[in-house]
């Protein structure tokens, strides 16, 4: 325990300990980034006061072609859709894990008794599955008359195929949106201080820079997958409407609209939860490299490089879920055309 | 910790709760399709109507099957199957199928209509030369195929000695009318 004294920063001048809502940064953007997209979309996806679609059930049921004529595609994107959500599923699952394993290293230096830790990790899980699931109830309620939902209803939801497709999608949202506040808290928990006027250690702060990492990866990589189930959702949805029709080629191109919106909203999430605590950490580390004998070798001995080319990197997987996007849409491409 | 404790008890409560609430709710109905169907197996060339049809989701609010009545039926329907517009023959091969035979006849330039015919077509066809010039009403049941050189028409029984005699030293030209858009 002495080694660490060399590397303690001096106490800066006295902060108020409403401080600590700066620490919770990465989960105000990201809850920021959801309520803009719906405050933007409202009137587009909630429909319980009023129309706002441009086909219904019934026009899309008008339209459904053939079971003869989309046998072969609609199993292969069903094939798609269920290979997909098995991955949507372990991706969330992964990302939970994961944010509960930093939650828990990364408060260790405020919170030396591990059960209580691991008290306060099952409390953020279950808070944020809380979360997920009164955004899920309140969303069934509101967009029940939504394109998207009367798209599937009317398709994938007919009886024999899959009646609960919706309750289906509203249980993979709830997983998706409790891994990702999981992930936006653990974010929170590298920056967390439990005394704010503390003082800082650079081993600690060279380990919470390293903790953020897997926060960048793995939510990007989860709402990568979350673009992708999308696309499997409406590309099985499209396969049941001949693609030569008006209908067809008016429901796959309002699909696409739909799969690139929420590519670029899962992008903004993603750099919402990361950059926040990303740039908290690069001043901290800024702070302690300037008391080190060597500061250069300390980013670099650390793994903390925060240089353009690794930033560059980093850059690329935050803007994967966008660049998802026109993956998913060849998907519903590929549907289509074997519809037709 | 109490606090945090105390947290984590009313989270878990309310998790449950809300898995509850959500594992019960009810996503709105799918409003049956409508459409028609048949009761029975229906093989080909059987005369529809609302002995063997039945309107879905009843006949109140599913479609009327006065449209698909009394017309014959191109393909085999199974029970419960649905019974489309294009599975029928025309309303006007009703008269014509009611009492026919299948000829076969050779598939030739002036008889394929440049491979657009389609079973469930009404065409004309015309014995040259011959005095006066013959000219017989029929439907196409079977189109020429790559595998098949011969196009089955259903000929009315009454007209088929005459049918016979015309084919001989004859050529024979179908003939289907052009159905036109106009604006």
């Amino acid at each position: 325990m002495s080694e660490p004294q060399a590397n303690v920063m001096p106490a800066q001048d006295a902060r108020s300990q409403w401080w600590k809502v700066k620490y919770l940064l990465p989960l105000i953007v990201a809850v920021v980034v959801l309520s803009t997209h719906f405050i933007f979309y409202k009137n587009f996806l909630f429909c319980s006061d009023g129309p706002c679609s441009p086909f219904t059930v019934s026009d899309i049921a008008a339209g459904i072609a053939p079971v003869d004529q989309t046998k072969f595609a609609a199993y292969i994107a069903r094939a798609s859709w269920t290979l997909i959500n098995g991955v949507h599923v372990l991706a969330c699952i992964l990302a939970i894990v994961t944010a509960s394993i930093i939650i828990y290293r990364a408060l260790a230096a405020d919170y030396e008794d591990g059960k209580m830790r691991w008290v306060i990790v099952g409390t953020v899980i279950l808070l944020a599955a809380d979360a997920a699931l009164i955004v899920a109830l309140w969303t069934a309620e509101k967009d029940a008359n939504s394109p998207a939902q009367q798209l599937l209803r009317a398709t994938v939801g007919q009886a024999l195929v899959l009646p609960g497709i919706n309750k289906f999608n509203r249980w993979g949202d709830v997983l998706g949106l409790t891994g990702t506040l999981c992930l936006a808290l653990a974010a929170c928990a590298t920056v967390w201080r439990r005394d704010v006027n503390s003082e800082l250690d650079a081993d600690k702060v060279a380990m919470r820079v390293r903790l953020l990492r897997p926060v960048l990866y793995v939510g990007a990589l989860m709402l990568v997958i979350a673009v992708l189930r999308l696309s499997a959702n409406h590309a099985w949805a499209v396969t049941f409407l001949p693609a030569d029709t008006d209908l067809g080629k008016a429901v796959a191109g309002f699909t696409k609209g739909i799969i690139g919106t929420l590519g670029t909203v899962f992008t903004l999430l993603i750099a919402g939860i990361y950059l926040p605590a990303a740039l908290m950490l690069q001043a901290r580390v800024r702070t302690v490299a300037a008391t080190q004998p060597n500061p250069d070798d300390f980013i670099k001995n650390n793994g903390i490089n925060l240089s353009m080319p690794a930033t560059l990197g980093r850059a690329i997987v935050l803007i994967s879920p966008f660049l998802a996007g026109p993956l998913g849409e060849r998907l519903v491409e590929a549907a289509k055309t074997l519809g037709g | 910790m109490k606090i945090i404790i105390l947290v984590l008890v009313i989270a878990e409560l309310a998790f449950l709760v809300l898995v509850y609430w959500l594992a019960t709710y009810q996503e709105p109905p799918v409003p049956e399709r409508s459409r028609i169907i048949a009761k029975a197996n229906l093989q080909p060339l059987t005369l529809v109507n609302a002995a063997n049809l039945e309107p879905r989701p009843d006949a109140e609010h599913g479609p009327d099957i006065s449209k698909l009545s009394n017309r014959y039926l191109l393909v085999g329907v199974d029970a419960g199957k649905e019974v489309r517009e294009e599975m029928l023959a025309p309303p006007a091969a009703t008269v014509l199928l009611s009492d026919a035979v299948a000829v076969s006849v050779p598939a030739s330039p002036t008889t394929v209509v440049g491979n657009q015919l389609r079973t469930g077509d009404l065409v004309d066809v015309v014995a040259v030369p011959s005095t006066p010039i013959k000219k017989f009403e029929v439907m196409v049941l079977t189109p020429p195929t790559k595998d098949s050189s011969t196009i089955v028409l259903a000929v009315q029984s009454a007209q088929l000695t005459d049918f016979a005699t015309a084919l001989v030293g004859t050529q024979l030209l179908i003939s289907r009318k052009i159905v036109a858009t106009k604006p």
